[in-house]
C-alpha cells in the first residue's frame, strides 16, 4: 500500500501500537493558526473551514435567523499518496467537509489549498483546471449514476468535460479504464441497472480515474454494498492508489474499515475535528473521551473479545449544529467533563508526535490516567 | 422441554412474472424461552422475510407455502386471522430497522403505546396513559409524563427506537422478534440501545430472535446463531462454537472479509469472489457453489442438508450444524483460489 509513499512521516507504522515519542517534524505547527505547512509532500491543505448552511425565514422578505454549523472551524493537511480517514456520526460534518473541499458548495469561511495554491475563491475555467485533478466517489452506486446513460457515456463524461482526446480514444481509455476496476472491457454499451451494487460502485470508481486525478474524495463508499462485497471494493481502491499514485480523503462510519485503509485518521464531532493521528495511535491510545467512546461502541465480531471489553454508554444524543454548546462541544455527553470544559474551549493541538486532540486532559486520556469505564 | 417456537421446513416464495423467488426455502430451526437467537445474512438471504413469516405478515405475492411455525405447540399458520391478531403484538412483538417510517406519524406516542395495551389487555384509555408513561420511562426516555404527548417527529433516531421497544414490550410478550434493529442509528446510539434490550431482557424473560447483518452486533448479544444464504441456513450454532470453529466455508469467508477494528492493520483483506447469487436463477446444488472456496464437485448438483459436526466448545457439548459437503476448517488452503475480478 501507500506507507511506502509516506516517507514514514506516520510515525507509528504497526509496530509499535505505542504513541510515538519520535520528533515528527512535519507536524509539530500548530494546526489552528493559519500559516501553510511549506512541506511538498502535503496535498491538500484546509485551514479553518467553515461550512455554515443558512436558515432562513419569512416567505417574500426573507430574513437568516441562524445557521446549521455542518463544519465550524476545522483545518488539517492531506498528505501526498496517503489515505486520510474522515470519521464520525451522522450529522457531524463529514461529508460536508468533503464537498466542500472539492467545491461543490462554497464555504463559508477559512482556506483550501491544493498544491499549495490556494483554491478557496477560485471560478469559471481555472476552477475547472483544478477539478480535473480532485473527484469525488459516491455513497449511493444506484442514486449516482445516470440510468437513461450508458456506462461508456457515464465513464467518458469527465473527458468530455475536459476535452480530453477523440471519441475513439476516449472510448479506448473507457476500456482500459474498465478492465482497470475488474469490469470486463465490454461492457461501455450496457446500462446501469445491467450491474450489480458492487459493479456499479466499480462503474462510479471508474469515472472518478477518467480524468487521471490525483486527490480523490471517497464519501462512504463501501457502506450501501453487502459485507461480502465491501472487502472487494476497498481492496481495489487500495490496488489504484498505490498504481496510481492516488491521495485519499475516505470519508466513513465504519471504524473498522477506516482502520483497515487510513494511514491517518481525523475523528469530527458536531462540525470540528476532535482528534487527529495515525491510525494505530487513535485506535490504541486515543486522546479524546469521544474517539474513546466512539471505538468501545463498536462490536467486535469476536464473542470471547466481546465479553471483555467496557462499553463506554455515552448518555443523550447529539446537540443540534444550529445551536452547538458552548466551550467544549462534547462536554453536554463527556464522562469526564469538568468546570473548565464549560468555559474554555479546548484547543486542537499537537500531544507528541503528530497526535492531535482537542480536549483539556488530552494527555491524560491518552495515558490512560483518566479511566472512563 | 419443548423450545418456545419451533419453525419446520418453512417454504415462503414470491410469485413474479420472470418466475418463483424462493426467498426461504426448507428453513427450520427453534427458539428456546428467554434466550437471544441471531440470525444473520447478507441483503435477500431471507432473514426478514423468514421474520416475518413467522407473524404471518408477508403481502402479496409472497406467500408462505409450506412448513409449520409452533409456537408454544400451536401452529400460528393454522390459525385464523382473529387468533393471529391476538398473537401479534401480545405474544410475538416486532420491532423494524427504520423507526421513523414503522411509527405513525399523526398520531403522538402515547396513543400508539396505549394501542396495544387496549386491544390485547383490556386496559381503559387513561389506565393505558399511565401504562405508556411507566413503558416510555423503562426505556430510559427523559420527561416520560410529557414526551408521552409528543409525536414521532419530535423525537430524534434513537429515541424514536426506544419508543418502538416500549412498544414491543408493551404487551410483556413471549418472544420479540427485532428486525436490523440499529442498523439505521449511529454506533453510539447503537450501543445505547443493545445495551437497553440486554438489560430489558434480563428483567422480562423475553426471547429475542435478533436480525442483522453485523457480526459484530450478533456476537455480543447472541445465544445462538443462524447464518442464513439465499434462502437457506448454511450454518447454525451456538455465538462461542460459530466464532471459534466456523465450518461453512461462507461464514468462514465473511469473518475472513470484515477488518477487524481491534487489530491493528495485517494486510489485504481476502474478499468472497463473486456477488450473491439472482433468487429467479439460483444453481442447482448448493447456492454458494461459485464463490466457494472449497467446493466438492457433488456441491454443483446436490443441495447439501444442513448436517450436525463436532464442536470444540463447551466440551464438544455445543450444537453445531452446517449444510455443506465439504470438511474443511478456517485456515485450510483453498481448493478453488479467490480471482479477485467480479
Amino acid at each position: 500500500m501507500s506507507e511506502q509513499n509516506l516517507n514514514g512521516s506516520s510515525g507509528t507504522n504497526g509496530a509499535k501500537p505505542k504513541r510515538s515519542i519520535e520528533v515528527n517534524r512535519h507536524a509539530t505547527t500548530q494546526m489552528d493558526d493559519m500559516a501553510l505547512s511549506t512541506d511538498p509532500n502535503v496535498l491538500m491543505s484546509v485551514r479553518d473551514l467553515q461550512q455554515h448552511f443558512p436558515i432562513n425565514q419569512g416567505i417574500i422578505f426573507q430574513k437568516q435567523v441562524g445557521a446549521v454549523r455542518a463544519v465550524d472551524g476545522i483545518s488539517f493537511d492531506v498528505r501526498k499518496g496517503e489515505t486520510l480517514g474522515l470519521v464520525g456520526e451522522s450529522g457531524c460534518g463529514k461529508s460536508t467537509t468533503g464537498r466542500t473541499i472539492l467545491h461543490l458548495s462554497k464555504p463559508t469561511g477559512g482556506k483550501i489549498y491544493f498544491q499549495g495554491q490556494d483554491i478557496t475563491n477560485i471560478k469559471g475555467q481555472e476552477l475547472k483546471k483544478v477539478r480535473r485533478h480532485m473527484t469525488m466517489i459516491f455513497q449511493d452506486p444506484y442514486a449516482s449514476l445516470n440510468p437513461r446513460l450508458t456506462v461508456q457515456n457515464i465513464v467518458s463524461e469527465p473527458l468530455v468535460i475536459h476535452g480530453i482526446g477523440t471519441p475513439k480514444e476516449r472510448s479506448e481509455k473507457v476500456q482500459e479504464l474498465l478492465e482497470l476496476v475488474g469490469l470486463s472491457r465490454h461492457y461501455g454499451s450496457r446500462y446501469p441497472h445491467e450491474f450489480s451494487g458492487g459493479q456499479r460502485q466499480r462503474v462510479g470508481i471508474a469515472r472518478a480515474l477518467a480524468a487521471s486525478p490525483s486527490f480523490i474524495v471517497a464519501d462512504e463508499p463501501v457502506s450501501a454494498l453487502d459485507v461480502s462485497i465491501q472487502a472487494q471494493v476497498v481492496n481495489l481502491m487500495e490496488d489504484l492508489q498505490s498504481r496510481l499514485n492516488l491521495t485519499y480523503l475516505f470519508v466513513a462510519h465504519d471504524l473498522s474499515v477506516v482502520r483497515h485503509i487510513s494511514n491517518r485518521v481525523a475523528v469530527m464531532y458536531l462540525g470540528k475535528i476532535v482528534e487527529l493521528a495515525d491510525r494505530d495511535t487513535i485506535y490504541t491510545t486515543p486522546g479524546h473521551p469521544y474517539t474513546r467512546a466512539l471505538l468501545s461502541a463498536v462490536p467486535i465480531p469476536d464473542p470471547k473479545a466481546e465479553k471483555q471489553r467496557k462499553r463506554i454508554i455515552l448518555a443523550g444524543d447529539v446537540p443540534s449544529p444550529i445551536n452547538p454548546p458552548p466551550a467544549c462541544r462534547f462536554h453536554t455527553r463527556c464522562p469526564l467533563v469538568q468546570q473548565i470544559c464549560r468555559e474554555q474551549t479546548p484547543e486542537f493541538r499537537d500531544i507528541g508526535g503528530g497526535h492531535f486532540a482537542a480536549c483539556h486532559f488530552a494527555e491524560d486520556v491518552a495515558d490512560g490516567k483518566l479511566a472512563m469505564v | 422441554m419443548a423450545p418456545l417456537l419451533e419453525v419446520r421446513n418453512l417454504k415462503t416464495q414470491f410469485k413474479s412474472k420472470d418466475g418463483v423467488v424462493k426467498a426461504v426455502d426448507d428453513v427450520s430451526f427453534y427458539i428456546d424461552k428467554g434466550e437471544t437467537l441471531g440470525v444473520v445474512g447478507e441483503s435477500g438471504s431471507g432473514k426478514s422475510v423468514t421474520a416475518m413469516s413467522i407473524l404471518r405478515l408477508v403481502q402479496a405475492p409472497g406467500k408462505v407455502v409450506d412448513g409449520q411455525i409452533l409456537f408454544e405447540g400451536r401452529d400460528l399458520l393454522k390459525l385464523d386471522d382473529k387468533d393471529m391478531r391476538k398473537v401479534r403484538g401480545k405474544e410475538i412483538a416486532m420491532i423494524f430497522q427504520d423507526p421513523m417510517t414503522s411509527l405513525n406519524p399523526v398520531l403522538t406516542v402515547g396513543r400508539q403505546l396505549s394501542e396495544p395495551l387496549i386491544t390485547h389487555l383490556g386496559l381503559t384509555k387513561t389506565q393505558a396513559l399511565k401504562e405508556s408513561v411507566d413503558l416510555l420511562k423503562m426505556v430510559g426516555i427523559p420527561n416520560a409524563a410529557e414526551r408521552v404527548h409528543s409525536f414521532p417527529h419530535h423525537f430524534s433516531g434513537g429515541m424514536r427506537q426506544r419508543v418502538m421497544i416500549a412498544m414491543a414490550l408493551a404487551c410483556r410478550p413471549k418472544l420479540i422478534i427485532a428486525d436490523e434493529p440499529t442498523t439505521a442509528l449511529d454506533v453510539t446510539i447503537q450501543a445505547q440501545i443493545l445495551e437497553l434490550l440486554e438489560k430489558l431482557q434480563a428483567e422480562t424473560g423475553t426471547a429475542v430472535m435478533l436480525i442483522t447483518h453485523a457480526l459484530g452486533v450478533v456476537a455480543g448479544m447472541a445465544d445462538r446463531i443462524n447464518v442464513m444464504y439465499a434462502g437457506h441456513i448454511v450454518e447454525t450454532a451456538t455465538s462461542d462454537e460459530l466464532f471459534d470453529n466456523p465450518r461453512h466455508p461462507y461464514t468462514m469467508g465473511l469473518l475472513k472479509s470484515i477488518p477487524r477494528l481491534d487489530e491493528s492493520r495485517r494486510g489485504r483483506l481476502q474478499p468472497i469472489k463473486g456477488s450473491p447469487p439472482d433468487l429467479l436463477d439460483l444453481p442447482k446444488g448448493c447456492p454458494f457453489v461459485s464463490r466457494c472456496e472449497y467446493a466438492l464437485p457433488q456441491a454443483e448438483i446436490i443441495l447439501p442438508q444442513l448436517r450436525q459436526v463436532p464442536s470444540v466448545t463447551d466440551g464438544g457439548r455445543s450444537e453445531h450444524w452446517i449444510a455443506c459437503h465439504s470438511e474443511v476448517k478456517m485456515g485450510d488452503p483453498p481448493v478453488h483460489p479467490a480471482q479477485e475480478v467480479a
